[in-house]
């Protein structure tokens, strides 16, 4: 949980895992439009936000009026990966249209004296006068390197309202994971984050997680609970025990897992390691009822 | 889309194929993980699917064309090497449900997967699928930035791969341009390219700036991709003991 108040509806956030034993960075290359605001795209927003039946927020003529060239700045703070608030490191900087930045979390902690551990890291952004920019905001990369691996994923920040009931409910959450590994080399674990936009939101969740083979058998767990802005990872073995290598092995150590919880949402996270330490490998998993409900 | 897109090459009813790259030879290989979750979605009844998977080799040639039926809660698990021996080049997949329930868009319906690669010496990655197969009727222009890092111990290439797989290749605009910055925002190379349709390419940018990291610093950059028919391009990163990572800007 943060203090209350920690940051505004308007500003565009996200948390990603922090591992102990890695350098851990987050960048993003600032788009070269970003920000780049004109009467037409004003104009072009205002109508639409009145055909919604909602007021147009006059501040995003400000920088039209003034022509002063908005820049992102950019807040962290650090929990546990139990949720715990640990640490508000305040404005780590702001950067510009075209501009590249990259933040050492390594860096940022020593220099506070914290410890790198697991953990989570929130980055939150503050537009300005640009609070209508957030599609402007390009994804950000967060990559992982220790002395024998690299990895790398990205993804982007938010606005809208998630795991705050007042405002909204949720049907719940589904990732589908295709791509599990248990083999002698390689290890698949569940990352889950229980995220949301009220800063003093206080749930834990408890998702279940079937693992399916190609030829349709399945055994079920109870992922644990996952503490509100905290970052659980499982491996598949945590999860079913070591005899799921003997299960996934008709299909060479390959199969798919569904993580499940109701009326709450999550972020859910793959990782790939190998068992000598020698590879990790990251990436965000998807909403697969997307496509069918949005198109493409 | 309209009735005539339902035309299009490669779409199958509102299906349309949705794109990944792919490599496979003696050290590196590609595999394309895909679940049947129509048949978690859909209520209605059980859903089998039909998987269709496309490889198209660096020139845009169509390589290789699988099927597979996946029975409700079925997966496949498709290893390029069980249909090519060498292959570079663009992947497309698609799952084609037996029964869709009515939907409130009119747009097409993609496709969700993974791609995990790996080498010989156990190093491993993976990555969901990018943007889907594009057509006469979509003419967008595209711009993707991402960061190129600023360890010494990484080498960035990126892969840009024309999306466009329409019925007439005049229709395809095939240029793109790239653009590598500073941090601070300063160009330090500017190139325009032409793919051909539904071809791809591999650019590593230690060879297009040979003094790239001198040029940077000890800092960050950036690499700028635009053009109207490219796939969103991904970064190949190689890390200096052999790991590496493959996934979109």
């Amino acid at each position: 949980m943060f203090p209350a108040g920690f940051w505004k509806d308007t500003e565009p956030r996200f948390g990603f895992p922090v591992f102990r034993g890695c350098v851990n960075r987050v960048s993003q290359a600032v788009r070269l439009d970003f920000c780049r605001f004109s009467w037409k795209k004003a104009a072009r927003q205002t109508l639409a936000k009145l055909r919604q039946g909602r007021s147009p927020d006059m501040r995003m003529f400000l920088p039209l009026l003034t022509g002063r060239k908005q820049r992102m700045t950019v807040r962290g703070a650090l929990t546990g990966r139990d949720g715990r608030f640990l640490h508000d490191f305040g404005e780590i900087g702001s950067w510009g249209a075209g501009e590249t930045l990259e933040i050492n979390i390594n860096e940022l902690c020593e220099a506070r004296g914290i410890a790198v551990d697991d953990s989570m890291f929130m980055m939150i952004m503050n537009l300005g006068e640009h609070t209508d920019a957030l599609s402007d905001i390009n994804i950000f990369s967060m990559s992982y390197e220790g002395d024998r691996f690299f990895t790398n994923y990205r993804t982007g920040a938010f606005a809208r309202t998630l795991n705050d009931f007042s405002k909204k409910k949720h049907v719940g959450f589904m990732s589908i994971n295709p791509k599990a590994v248990v083999s002698e080399s390689h290890l698949t674990g569940l990352l889950l984050i229980n995220h949301s936009s009220n800063p003093e939101y206080g749930d834990s969740v408890y998702p279940t997680v079937r693992l399916y083979r190609p030829d349709g058998k399945f055994l079920d767990a109870d992922f644990g609970p996952v503490p509100a802005f905290g970052g659980i990872e499982r491996s598949i073995e945590d999860l079913f025990g070591d005899s799921v290598r003997q299960f996934l092995e008709p299909s060479g150590g390959l199969g798919t897992t569904v993580t499940r919880v109701k009326g709450y949402t999550l972020a859910g996270i793959t990782v790939l390691r190998s068992r000598d330490g020698g590879s990790m490998a990251i990436e965000h998993t998807r909403p697969t009822q997307s496509y069918l409900l949005n198109g493409i | 889309m309209n009735e005539s897109a339902a035309a299009h090459p490669y779409v199958i009813q509102r299906s349309v194929p949705t794109l990944i790259w792919g490599r496979e030879d003696g050290s590196f290989h590609t595999r394309i993980s895909l679940f049947n979750y129509y048949s978690l979605l859909v209520e209605e009844r059980p859903i089998t699917s039909t998987a269709h998977l496309y490889l198209f080799d660096e020139s845009g040639r169509e390589a290789a064309h699988a099927v597979q039926v996946l029975e409700p809660l079925g997966q496949w698990q498709c290893a390029l090497s069980s249909l090519v021996d060498r292959f570079q080049g663009s992947i497309g997949v698609q799952l084609v449900p037996d029964f869709l329930p009515p939907l409130k868009h009119n747009k097409y319906v993609g496709t969700l997967f993974f791609a995990t690669y790996w080498d010989a010496k156990g190093h491993a990655d993976f990555t969901h699928e990018t943007d889907r197969m594009r057509y006469e009727d979509d003419h967008r222009l595209q711009y993707e930035p991402t960061v190129i890092p600023s360890s010494p111990s990484i080498d960035t290439s990126v892969i840009v791969q024309n999306s466009y797989f329409g019925a007439d290749p005049s229709q395809c605009d095939k240029a793109f341009h790239l653009d590598i910055r500073r941090s601070d925002g300063t160009s330090v190379f500017r190139k325009s390219y032409a793919l051909e349709p539904r071809a791809s390419v591999v650019l590593h940018l230690n060879e297009l700036v040979p003094n790239i990291r001198h040029l940077l610093g000890d800092k960050p950059g950036s690499v700028h991709i635009s053009g109207r028919h490219i796939n969103q391009p991904l970064t190949w990163s190689r890390h200096a003991s052999g790991d590496f990572n493959i996934h979109h800007f």
